[in-house]
């Protein structure tokens, strides 16, 4: 499995002192190469799921797995090196960093994977190329269109070919036809990169894209 | 997308705050290295043009403007020493192994005008270095006819001021600086003018040009008749304050009727404003240097210990503005903490975007630090060249007023030193908001904004 969790558990402490649970899963298998849409409302914990499986929070309790690697075991900088190398991140508002252009965003999840420049650039230029805009490469993000953004977000989220692309709710802020299109493509490149797909959502919509969709409730204990 | 590229990037993402900080620093690392140098160059060239000078006499009042006025050829003459000052010591040889008078009193275009008489070319007196030709660049040294001179000391004594002088007189209308046949020969004394290098290169004088000096320094009133002086010698260059001097030979000048005003008031004695003394060794340095201490109508200097009090008095102004000046620098890399720590709530953001990309705490760390390296650097550097394009800038107003050449192409261990403490102080300014980002949650700092 390339993604296994076993008795996840997050818990917060709320500013009262009170402990409030926030994930409970006994048990969530993802095989290679598959796409799997998670589906739940908002604050039952889509976020802080996808936030453990890629090593920015550690779990209260339980065991997390990604390619055979036990994450929730390694320390914080053996995590970071992880997510660098081999999780893709796609965000609801995109989360470019606005000082840089469209291929220089690409780019920077390469250097934090150890990528020499040369080979960082044509990489970024070829998946730029892939979702469309090639002509957009030395764009800052504050003259894109919301669509044209999270493309290049896509972009950045496979730049490391990595073993799971984590996207959380990647349409939130899309019109339909955006939205429609960003799915689209998450599932197309994922696919060609031979990565797993791993999508949370409330929207009706996006699931309908999915033939693998599951309920965050029906996972958790 | 290595480390410097994030630095630059961030920096440029801020360019007017980034720009404003770096000016902070800037400006005070301009005023930092312009008062290092300026210091070092105070010091060093005020000891090193005095070199080789040993006493100066002259009229009582300060020890301090006799020295200035003697051998940086700056600030006013304070009066009149007796001629025969000079022969008394003359009559010493066992003691004095050189007497040079100086007769101020003229200029010309600017440029100060000394009588003196041949002694001036003497292997003794230091600068230029050599004897007779060899202190010139092109030229012969002036005659200073020792008969001329006393004929025109007994005149003065005498009370026959510028009895000589009509003879002379022809009245043409002339240019100064161009061959012309009038008076150059003043009563019987040839006239003639040796002058400093940067006299001539500035002026464009060359051999057998004549030049006519007006009275008083600032050449403010013309002389009376036309007076001449046939430029006979250039001197070598020497970097010193002789080089913006025209010397002329001292019959001569009591020769002009204005020059009659040179005498001590109240008697018919010729007056000098100073005479260089060079001693027989230290010892005989000594003996005169005491014996002449104790004359109450005149004052001698000595000039390695004036240059020092100079020296010392000045040093305690010069440390009180380093000290202004470090506060200005403080206050800029202080500027750097704040500039940066005030955008950390907007970084906070692309802190946790790169967390989330695999980014390492340590790396986020590295670049607020170096951000904050790179402003102060940045400051530290254009400072520097600030500040001695400010000493190029001030350089021919001091030259002027303090008889220094200041050169401001050099660099001093100083400043790099200075360069230094300031990029380290930037870094450690840097680590105040660099711990913030540090410990940014990124999880929360993720989420969509509200």
């Amino acid at each position: 499995m390339a993604i296994k969790l076993e008795d996840l558990r997050m818990t917060w402490r709320e500013p009262d002192g009170r402990e409030r649970h926030v994930l409970d899963v006994p048990l969530l298998e993802v095989p290679d190469a598959s796409q799997l849409c998670l589906v739940g409302h908002s604050g039952s914990g889509k976020t802080t799921l996808l936030n453990v499986i890629a090593g920015i929070v550690r779990p209260s309790a339980g065991r997390v797995f990604v390619g055979g690697e036990e994450i929730s075991a390694m320390g914080e900088a053996q995590r970071d090196l992880f997510r660098a190398r081999h999780v893709g991140y796609v965000f609801q508002t995109f989360n470019l960093l606005q000082g840089l252009t469209a291929v220089e965003n690409v780019m920077l999840a390469m250097s934090f994977a150890g990528v020499a420049a040369r080979p960082a650039r044509e990489r970024a230029e070829h998946l730029l190329d892939r979702v469309g805009l090639s002509e957009r490469r030395r764009a800052r993000p504050a003259t894109m269109s919301v669509g044209e953004q999270q493309r290049v977000a896509i972009a950045r989220a496979l730049a490391n070919r990595p073993m799971v692309v984590l996207a959380d709710e990647p349409t939130a802020n899309l019109d339909e036809r955006n939205a429609a299109e960003t799915i689209d493509l998450l599932r197309e490149t994922t696919s060609e990169e031979n990565s797993i797909l791993l999508l949370v959502t409330h929207d009706a919509e996006v699931r309908d894209r999915f033939d693998d969709v599951r309920e965050l409730r029906e996972i958790s204990r | 997308m290595n480390l410097v590229q994030l630095i630059e990037r961030s920096i440029n993402q801020r360019k007017l705050s980034s720009i404003l900080t770096v000016a902070n620093v800037a400006l005070g690392m301009m005023l930092v290295c312009a008062i290092l140098v300026g210091r070092r160059e105070v010091d060093e060239k005020y000891r090193s043009q005095s070199r080789g000078f040993e006493l100066v006499v002259g009229p009582t009042g300060s020890t301090l403007q006799l020295v200035l006025n003697a051998i940086y050829h700056v600030d006013q003459s304070q009066g009149l020493l007796p001629y025969a000052v000079l022969e008394q010591l003359r009559e010493q040889p066992e003691y004095v192994r050189l007497a040079v008078p100086y007769a101020l009193g003229d200029s010309y275009r600017g440029y100060r005008v000394v009588a003196t008489d041949e002694d001036l070319f003497s292997k003794h007196f230091p600068l230029p270095a050599g004897e007779g030709r060899e202190k010139l660049a092109s030229g012969r040294p002036f005659v200073c006819d020792p008969a001329a001179l006393k004929d025109a000391l007994d005149d003065l004594r005498a009370g026959r001021v510028g009895t000589h002088e009509e003879a002379g007189e022809e009245g043409e209308d002339h240019d100064h600086d161009h061959d012309h046949d009038h008076d150059h020969d003043h009563g019987g004394a040839r006239a003639e003018a040796v002058l400093g290098a940067t006299v001539a290169a500035r002026l464009g004088l060359e051999l057998g040009d004549h030049i006519e000096p007006s009275h008083n320094v600032e050449g403010a009133i013309a002389h009376a008749g036309h007076h001449a002086w046939e430029v006979v010698g250039i001197l070598r260059e020497t970097g010193t304050p002789i080089d913006r001097v025209v010397f002329i030979n001292l019959d001569s000048f009591y020769r002009i009727p204005e020059h009659a005003g040179g005498l001590i008031p109240g008697s018919n004695e010729p007056g000098l404003s100073s005479v260089l003394l060079f001693g027989r060794g230290a010892f005989a340095k000594l003996r005169l240097y005491g014996a002449l201490r104790n004359r109450s109508d005149l004052q001698v200097a000595d000039v390695a210990t004036e240059i020092h009090k100079l020296l010392d008095l000045v040093g305690g102004l010069r440390e009180f503005f380093l000290v202004m000046a470090w506060l200005v620098v403080v206050t800029g890399v202080m500027s750097i903490m704040v500039a940066i720590y005030n955008t950390m709530n907007e970084r906070r953001r692309e802190i946790a975007i790169m967390r989330a990309l695999g980014a390492r705490r340590r790396r986020i760390l590295c670049v607020i630090v170096g951000e904050a390296v790179a402003l102060g650097g940045t400051g530290a550097l254009v400072g520097t060249l600030l500040g001695h394009g400010l000493l190029w800038l001030a350089r021919s107003r001091v030259e002027s007023f303090a008889g220094l050449r200041l050169d401001p192409g050099r660099l001093l261990p100083e400043e790099i030193l200075a360069a230094g403490a300031v990029i380290l102080v930037s870094a450690l300014a840097g680590l105040v908001p660099a711990m913030k980002a540090y410990r940014t949650d990124v999880a929360r700092n993720l989420a969509p904004l509200s």
